[in-house]
C-alpha cells in the first residue's frame, strides 16, 4: 500500500479478503458468495475492519469517506450503488490490483506448506479416480468420485467443477475454437468415456483457502502409443527446461524462452498461460505468458517464496496431446517441487 | 416447456426491464446473471471474481453476446459469431466489446457490477455513454419465476433430495461429516449436479444442501434423532408463513412461536438460477419484503442443539392463494 501511496483499502472479492484478514469464504457458487460477502476496510497501520453482508452501501461509503486521508480509495469490486455513492462522496476510486498481487504472490512457509498439503490431498484423490476411469463411465460419476475422495482425504472443498475433458484429434474435430487453438477446458458432462479416449485432467481443492492444482493427460483403457509417449516426453522436456530456468531474479521472459528453446512454438494455452501463481485464489500472479506479451513478461520478476504452477501443452494436431501441471515453490537459489506423483500411465 | 423457450422467455423479461429502464446495453459479470440471460453450461468455479464485462445484451437486436474461446455448452442463439475470446489485456477485452453491433452508440449501458479500471476503461471506449446501474433490472426479471423455471427447480430439487438421502443414511450409520458430505456430493454429482450453491451443511443429527442442476437450484435436508420434532414444528410454520402479501420477516415470527432462537446467517432468501434476492437473517433487514406470487424461496429450519444448528432447507413457492413446497421426499 505504501508503494503505491494508498492509505486506505475496500476489499470484497473473497481471495483479496482471506489474504488481508484469514477469513476465508465458503467455496461456493459465485452467487451464494455475493450474498454472504463480507468488505473489509484495510489501513497500513490498523488491524482491518470487518463489515457484514449486511452493512449497507451507505455506511460503507459513509466509513470511506472519513477514513480515507486524501479521497483516494483502493477498491477491488464496486456494486453499481457502492460505485454511485463513492462518486458522490467525492472519493477517487483507484485500482488496487497492483498492490494486491504484488503482496500476494510471495507465500510464507505456512502458506506453501497449506499449498502442499492442498496438492497431496488432490493427487491422493485423483489417482484413485485414474482406477475408475474406463470406458462406458460417464465423466460426471469421476467428478463424484473425485470429489467423495478429496473431502474423505481432508479437503475442505473442490474449488472447480473437476475438467475430465475428452480431446478431440484434431481442433477441426471440434468443438469450435475462437481462437483456431484447441479448446480446454470445457464443463464435465455426462458423456461415458470411450476407448482410446485422451482426457486432459483438471481438478483443484482447498485447505484453509489455499489451493491446489492437479493436471494430468489419462488415456482410456489404452496403452500409450510410441506417439502418445513422444507428446508426454516432449512436455517433460519443456517442463525441464522451464524449471532450469526458475530462480530468484529470473523473469516470466526467461521461463517462455526456455520452454522454446528445443524448438517447440509457444507450447501452451494461448487464450491461457506457460504458468501461473497459485494461493487463496487458483491463477493468480506471476502470470507467465499470457497475451499481455513478451513486455509485459519482462517486467515479471520471480522472487523465493513465489508458488508457480506450470501447464505446458504438446499439441500433435490429427493426433490430439499432451497437458499436465506441476507446482513449485521458487527458492533462495532454485526451486522446490510442491507435487509429486508419476505422470501414469506415462513413463 | 421446451429449454429453448425456457431461455426464450428469460431473455424477453430482460430485454423488457431493458426497455422499461431505458438501458441499450448490458454488460453482465455476475455469473448469475450470466447464467439467467445465457443458459450457457459454463465451468462452475467457485467464490465470485474480479468484475469484467463477460457478456453482452443489446437491446437493439436483442442479441446475447459471450465471452468464450468456444460454441461449446451454449444454446444455438448464441452462435460463434457472437462471441469474443478470453484475454488478459483489459484494453482488448473493451475493445472487443466495443466492436460489438449496437455497443457503440448505446448511450445508456447497464452494468451490474464493475472496478475502477473497467470503470475507467469503459468511460474511454465509449466516451459517449452514460452508465447505470444494470443490476436492478436483473433482479428484477429474476423476482419470479416461470412455469418452465418451476419445472427447473422441480428437477434440481429432486436430485437434491435423493442425493441429501444417500448421506442422510450415512449419517445414521455414523459416517464422519466429511464422508457423510462426500456421499451427497457424489450421489449429486451422478445425478448430474456437480456443483453446489452453498456448502452442505452436516451436523450429528442432520443434512441440509443445496446443489445446481442445469442451471438451477435444488434444496432437501434431513434430520433425525433429538432435534427433529422440533424442526419438523418449525418448519411448519415457516412454510405456513410463505404466502402471496406476507412480509418476509413473518419468517422471524415464525421462528419466534416455535420458541426457537434464529440461527446466525441466512434464514431465507430467493432461489433460482442459484442464491438470489431477497435475504432474510436474523437481523429482520429487508424483512420488509412483500412475498408475491412466483416468488421462490429457499427457506431453512435450524434449531439450537448442542452448540450446532442441526436442520433442513427446502424450496418454497409463493402461490396466487398460498405456497408450494416443491422440496418432496
Amino acid at each position: 500500500m505504501q508503494d503505491q501511496d494508498l492509505g486506505l483499502l475496500l476489499l470484497t472479492l473473497p481471495g483479496n479478503v482471506a489474504y488481508a484478514t484469514g477469513i476465508t469464504a465458503a467455496a461456493a457458487d459465485a452467487d451464494h458468495v455475493l450474498l454472504e460477502r463480507l468488505r473489509v476496510l484495510v489501513t497500513p497501520d490498523d488491524d482491518p475492519r470487518v463489515l457484514d453482508a449486511e452493512v449497507p452501501h451507505a455506511e460503507v461509503a459513509s466509513l470511506v469517506r472519513e477514513q480515507a486521508p486524501d479521497a483516494r480509495l483502493g477498491v477491488d469490486d464496486l456494486s453499481p450503488e457502492l460505485s454511485r455513492l463513492l462518486d458522490e462522496a467525492g472519493i477517487a476510486a483507484i485500482d488496487p490490483s497492483t498492490v494486491l498481487s504484488a503482496a500476494k504472490a510471495v507465500k510464507t512457509a505456512e502458506e506453501v506448506s497449506l499449498i502442499a498439503e492442498a496438492q497431496r490431498i488432490n493427487e491422493e484423490a485423483g489417482a484413485l479416480v485414474r482406477e475408475a476411469c474406463h470406458a462406458g463411465v460417464p465423466a460426471t460419476d469421476l467428478t463424484g468420485l473425485f470429489l467423495e475422495a478429496a473431502l474423505a482425504a481432508g479437503a475442505d472443498a473442490s474449488v472447480v467443477d473437476p475438467i475430465w475433458q475428452a480431446m478431440p484429434a484434431s481442433v477441426a474435430d471440434g468443438p469450435f475454437s475462437v481462437t483456431g487453438w484447441v479448446v480446454f477446458p470445457t464443463a464435465t458432462t455426462g458423456r461415458p468415456f470411450e476407448t482410446g479416449d485422451v482426457v486432459w485432467v483438471d481438478t483443484g481443492i482447498s485447505v484453509d483457502g489455499y489451493l491446489s492444482d492437479y493436471g494430468r493427460t489419462w488415456l482410456v483403457d489404452s496403452d500409450p502409443t510410441p506417439r502418445q509417449q513422444d507428446h508426454a516426453q516432449r512436455w517433460r522436456d519443456v517442463a525441464d527446461r522451464v524449471l532450469d530456468a526458475v530462480k530468484p531474479g529470473a523473469t516470466a521472459a526467461d521461463l517462455t524462452r526456455a520452454a522454446q528453446e528445443a524448438g517447440e512454438d509457444r507450447p501452451w494455452l494461448p487464450h491461457l498461460y506457460l504458468a501461473h501463481g497459485s494461493g487463496t485464489e487458483s491463477a493468480e500472479m506471476p502470470f507467465v505468458g499470457t497475451d499481455l506479451g513478451p513486455d509485459f513478461d519482462a517486467t515479471i520478476v520471480l522472487e523465493p517464496g513465489m508458488v508457480l504452477v506450470l501447464e505446458p501443452v504438446i499439441w500433435d494436431d490429427g493426433h490430439a496431446g499432451y497437458r499436465a501441471e506441476e507446482i513449485v515453490v521458487v527458492t533462495d537459489d532454485g526451486w522446490q517441487a510442491l507435487s509429486s506423483l508419476p505422470h501414469e500411465p506415462f513413463t | 416447456m421446451s429449454p429453448d423457450a425456457l431461455r426464450a422467455e428469460r431473455r424477453q423479461r430482460c430485454v423488457d426491464q431493458m426497455e422499461r429502464a431505458g438501458i441499450d446495453v448490458l454488460l453482465l459479470g455476475r455469473e448469475g446473471n450470466i447464467r439467467y440471460v445465457t443458459g450457457a453450461h459454463r465451468l462452475w468455479l467457485a467464490g465470485m471474481r474480479g468484475w469484467a464485462p463477460s457478456c453482452v445484451v443489446v437491446r437493439r437486436t436483442a442479441a446475447v453476446h459471450l465471452l468464450s474461446i468456444t460454441d461449446c455448452g451454449l444454446p444455438p442463439e448464441i452462435p460463434a459469431d457472437r462471441l469474443y475470446p478470453i484475454t488478459w489485456n483489459p484494453m482488448n477485452l473493451l475493445g472487443a466489446v466495443a466492436t460489438i453491433e449496437g455497443v457503440a452508440d448505446a448511450t445508456t449501458i447497464g452494468v451490474d457490477g464493475s472496478t475502477p479500471l473497467m470503470r475507467d476503461l469503459v468511460a474511454g471506449v465509449l466516451p459517449n455513454a452514460r452508465l447505470v446501474d444494470g443490476d436492478g433490472i436483473l433482479r428484477a426479471a429474476r423476482r419470479t419465476k416461470t412455469g418452465a423455471e418451476l419445472d427447473a427447480l422441480r428437477a434440481a430439487t429432486r436430485a437434491a433430495s435423493e442425493a441429501v438421502s444417500v448421506g442422510f443414511e450415512r449419517l445414521l450409520d455414523g459416517a464422519e461429516p466429511a464422508l457423510v458430505e462426500g456421499a451427497v456430493r457424489r450421489r449429486a454429482a451422478e445425478l448430474g449436479s456437480t456443483a453446489v450453491s452453498a456448502p452442505i451443511d452436516v451436523t450429528p443429527w442432520s443434512v441440509a444442501a443445496t446443489t445446481l442442476l442445469d442451471g438451477y437450484e435444488g434444496a432437501a435436508g434431513r434430520v433425525t434423532g433429538p432435534p427433529a420434532e422440533r424442526v419438523d414444528a418449525l418448519r411448519s410454520a415457516l412454510t405456513a408463513a410463505c404466502g402471496p402479501g406476507e412480509r418476509l420477516s413473518s419468517l422471524l415470527d415464525a421462528y419466534g412461536a416455535c420458541g426457537e432462537q434464529v440461527p446466525p446467517g441466512i434464514v431465507a432468501r430467493g432461489t433460482g438460477v442459484g442464491a438470489e434476492e431477497p435475504v432474510l437473517r436474523a437481523s429482520g433487514v429487508r424483512g420488509d419484503e412483500v412475498l408475491e406470487p412466483g416468488m421462490a424461496l429457499v427457506v431453512r429450519a435450524a434449531v439450537a442443539h448442542d452448540d450446532v444448528w442441526p436442520g433442513t432447507v427446502e424450496q418454497v413457492l409463493i402461490t396466487g392463494d398460498g405456497r408450494e413446497v416443491l422440496t418432496t421426499g
